[in-house]
């Protein structure tokens, strides 16, 4: 739990670097224009090679943390019960109970009163892009 | 401005020495790569791989711990498991010897036999209070345990061998094969889950199919955990088979097979094989398809029985598919693969119709991991 927490600090706290290295990137790169339009080429030249370097490091890192970020609804996703009544079609639908098997007998149906089963246990769709 | 660029250029100049720097260090970052280049893309192999390794080590700790209080929970024991899970976490089985291939498949069947039953009596005997369809699911965890305890400790050799030898290409063909083998530990991770909670996975899509075709039919045990119902579409006697369930099981369908064709003097129409099977990147998940020939994975023993028995009768074998990932496979069951298997159903009877006449006599088998599926 411990080393869970520690990661999730690690995790925002190289968000929040990457921002501010993109920022302060960009901010170079404004500043190294200005320069140009004062006639400073040489400083222009020196601060954009940095200003880039520092974007695309910036860029890299955020792409990663969107990259973990997408295998967390996986990792988190929801397994759902649908009971059926095979009489009337009642659907139940519930969270996964320990127990719970396909065609298990689940109690009565709450509109007709017959014998309801489990039909379907499936994973609860993730909302991301199709693979 | 051309005059004053070529001013501000000028090694003369203040802003002519920033350009020899720049000059010098762009040489020599240029020599570095020229004689240090591959050295630099080894570690920065190494580096990754160090990175995955740390990750592999966490999520086969992970799954060990998820078996430990299993376990506890379910079998609870009188002593501490742990000594006894490391034993079966490192467990092995040789397989024959194959200069001399004939008869290799029984001496494999008889190996794979005794290795499951050695398996089931250990996780008995750590698990004393689980009934058997709990042991089924006890198994398939430790399993996936297992499995992930083994990916971690190749990876961690080929690392070492690598860093010890600092060989180029140790290092590289491993961190060539990298993407594929996280995907098959991040499926083994979410396996392990549904095995500890009893929730059928994508591998029982087949069984599913079967169960289906049961439900509220008089079934029975026939050979090695399999359950046989019979059902009528249409004038035409359909003998279907899965896995007992609903503990984590795949039983012998092959021998089940034998075992009902034997017991109908051979007079079978056809076979009809439905089970999980991958598909390839931009197939549709929980899609159909339809073939011919044994539908089975496995180590091939259990399609050998069934090609050998079909062959014998010259019955016609067919094979429908529902098609997914092995993240897929082996992660718990996704919506389209839960309805897929209605379509499945739908086609198998439609192959029945036009591949049959009345009165004849069919086997459809439903392959795969029965797990969270009863019948």
């Amino acid at each position: 739990m411990q080393a869970r927490s520690a990661g999730s600090l690690y995790f925002y706290l190289l968000i929040a670097f990457s921002i501010v290295v993109l920022g302060y990137s960009v901010w170079m790169l404004y500043s190294g224009l200005l320069s140009m339009k004062e006639g400073n080429v040489e400083s222009f030249y020196y601060t954009a090679f940095i200003s880039l370097i520092g974007i695309l490091l910036a860029l890299s890192s955020l792409m990663q943390v969107k990259r973990r970020v997408s295998l967390l609804p996986r990792m988190a996703a929801k397994v759902l019960t649908v009971t059926l009544c095979s009489k009337c079609d009642f659907k139940v639908m519930r969270n996964f109970a320990v127990g719970d098997y396909v065609f298990k007998e689940s109690g009565k149906c709450q509109q007709c009163g017959e014998t309801m089963h489990v039909s379907q246990i499936y994973q609860e769709e993730p909302k991301k892009k199709q693979d | 401005m051309n005059l004053a660029l070529s001013i501000a250029g000028s090694p003369l100049s203040p802003q002519g020495d920033v350009n020899t720097i720049i000059s010098l260090l762009m040489y020599l970052s240029f020599i570095l790569f020229m004689f240090f280049g591959q050295k630099i893309q080894v570690r920065l192999m190494l580096l990754e791989v160090d990175g995955v390794l740390k990750r592999l080590e966490f999520m086969k700790n992970e799954a060990k711990l998820l078996s430990l209080k299993t376990l506890k929970e379910i079998g609870k024991p009188k002593e501490d498991p742990t000594p006894e899970l490391n034993v079966l976490l490192e467990q092995f089985l040789i397989t024959p010897e194959g200069m001399d291939p004939a008869g290799i498949v029984w001496k494999l069947d008889h190996i794979l036999n005794v290795r499951e039953m050695k398996f089931k009596d250990d996780v008995r005997r750590i698990a004393p209070e689980a009934d058997e369809s709990q042991v089924n699911n006890l198994e398939n965890l430790i399993e996936a345990s297992q499995a992930l305890n083994t990916i971690y400790r190749i990876i961690r050799h080929f690392y070492l061998l690598g860093k010890r030898t600092s060989s180029f290409y140790i290092i590289f063909q491993i961190q060539m094969v990298l993407p594929l083998i996280m995907q098959e530990a991040d499926a083994l991770v979410a396996a392990a889950k549904a095995f500890s909670q009893g929730q059928p996975i994508g591998d029982g899509a087949g069984a599913l199919v079967a169960a289906k075709l049961m439900q509220g039919k008089e079934k029975r045990k026939v050979e090695k955990d399999i359950v046989v119902a019979e059902t009528m579409i249409e004038g035409r006697r359909v003998i279907s088979l899965k896995a007992e369930g609903p503990g984590g099981n795949v039983g012998k369908p092959g021998d089940a097979i034998r075992q009902i064709i034997e017991e109908n003097n051979g007079k079978i129409a056809m076979v009809v094989m439905v089970d999980a099977a991958l598909k390839l990147e931009g197939d549709k998940t929980g899609e159909i398809g339809e073939g011919v020939g044994a539908a089975i994975g496995g180590p091939g023993t259990e399609r050998f029985k069934i090609e050998e028995e079909v062959l014998k009768h010259k019955i016609q074998v067919y094979a429908i598919i529902i098609k997914e990932s092995i993240l897929e496979a082996i992660a718990p069951m996704k919506k389209e693969i839960s309805e897929g298997a209605e379509l499945a159903l739908a086609r198998i009877r439609k192959l029945i119709l036009d591949r049959t006449k009345e009165g004849e006599t069919v086997i459809v088998a439903g392959i795969g991991n029965t797990i969270g599926i009863g019948q």
